[in-house]
């Protein structure tokens, strides 16, 4: 049971590192299931995802409208400082996701 | 009368939240615009009392002048500019909770006699070249831009020839575009019906409505700073507002801030004092020669 556990964990935070590849700020990323990840050496914020389906949502299509409705109905949390959050839409302003790999995401979070 | 109902909800769904809940993190006269800051460190409650004092001075009121504010939240600036500058001050909104508030705080302050607030929509304004100033502040965010021509046909009407008029509010840098995304939320959680239209637009329906245009003003810097103030307020006394509101309307009030912020920063949206004059005749507007009239006689503040 814990290393299935454990798979879930990892298959989420690598589809996280993927799309967080060319990302410039530098922040954590909390999850439903308490694990954490850190993307760059000095998180300014946190990113909590408090609902598996927000944060399939917000992959899809990362813009101001899913991320503002997610915020608004508690389903992410922002901690730290609010501007620094809300500057990472211009690091997903360059995020295009093939319809392959928006695909491949949902499936990958399908499973988990 | 469907498009004034559509409106009026469309006003009440932002403003009539609950006064308790903007008392906590407005200034002390709870004016809901962008400030004015002179020096950069004032407390919001000087910047706003700047900003009333600004625009008194740019319409140059004299006292016994007839004066309307278009949208007047909760009476900031009808009061200040019926107790300061001794003109008659109406005030018009579609909310019902500023206009009770508005009321209740000109009887208090004993300006009952010269300073009076209504319920009404701009589009049922119907006196004819009545008014010496006007003034409109953060108020044609909410008209649409298709419905400019009439928002400034309406002033024109009830302004007097060479009457003055300061148009404050919010232009965008790019058209607006109803489908965009975060125009999106901003209607479906913030501001429904809003649109931010470009200055020169905005500029161009006013002339196409005999406003001519005297002067033009650039406060972007300063609705950053308001914006900041109003965000730091709001999130320290979180708990406190909680009391008045749910989580919901906190978060949705934090974000669209905090954003707005950034988007007066990065030089998205600006905010413009606009002053125009009814000039339907040929001849000259009666606007002095230099912009000291705006710098000198200062109201004497107090703190």
């Amino acid at each position: 049971m814990e290393s299935i556990e454990l798979s879930k964990s990892e298959k989420i935070q690598s589809v996280v590192r993927k799309v967080c590849s060319d990302v410039k700020s530098s922040f954590a990323i909390r999850f439903w299931d308490g694990s954490t990840i850190c993307i760059g050496s000095r998180p300014r914020f946190t990113l909590a995802f408090n609902d598996k389906n927000a944060f399939r949502k917000i992959l899809i299509s990362p813009d101001a409208l899913t991320a503002g409705e997610a915020f608004i109905k508690k389903q992410i949390d922002l901690e730290g400082d609010i501007y620094s959050a809300l500057r990472i839409k211009d690091d997903f302003k360059n995020l295009r996701l093939t319809l392959a790999e928006k695909a491949a995401i949902i499936l990958d979070l399908w499973r988990v | 009368m469907h498009d004034v109902q559509k409106h009026k909800k469309q006003i009440s769904f932002h403003y009539d939240v609950s006064n308790d809940f903007y008392r906590i993190w407005l200034d002390r006269k709870m004016v809901y615009s962008c400030a004015y800051f002179e020096r950069g460190d004032e407390s919001i409650d000087e910047a706003q009392l700047n900003k009333l004092d600004l625009i008194c001075r740019k319409l140059q009121l004299v006292p016994g002048e007839k004066f309307l504010d278009v949208g007047c939240g909760w009476g900031g600036l009808i009061i200040h500019a019926a107790k300061n500058y001794g003109v008659y001050a109406k005030g018009i909104t579609l909310s019902m909770e500023q206009f009770d508030l508005a009321d209740e705080l000109i009887k208090r302050e004993g300006l009952g006699s010269r300073c009076e607030v209504s319920l009404q929509d701009y589009r049922e304004l119907d006196e004819e070249s009545y008014y010496d100033k006007v003034a409109s502040v953060g108020m044609f965010e909410h008209v649409g831009i298709k419905n400019l021509p009439l928002f400034f046909g309406a002033v024109k009407k009830v302004l007097k020839e060479k009457g003055l008029f300061l148009n404050h509010g919010i232009t965008k840098k790019e058209k607006w575009q109803s489908r965009d995304p975060s125009s999106e939320f901003l209607d479906k959680y913030i501001f429904p019906g809003g649109e931010l239209d470009q200055l020169g637009h905005v500029l161009q329906v006013m002339e196409d409505n005999s406003l001519e245009i005297l002067d033009v003003e650039n406060l972007r810097t300063h609705y950053a700073k308001t914006l900041r103030l109003w965000v730091g307020r709001l999130q320290r006394r979180k708990k406190e507002a909680l009391r008045f509101v749910d989580e919901e309307t906190y978060r949705k009030w934090i974000i669209y801030m905090a954003a707005s912020a950034l988007s007066f920063e990065e030089g998205n949206i600006s905010v413009f004092q606009m002053l125009g004059s009814k000039q339907t005749r040929a001849g000259l507007s009666r606007m002095p020669l230099t912009r000291a009239y705006i710098y000198e006689n200062e109201m004497i503040r107090i703190f």
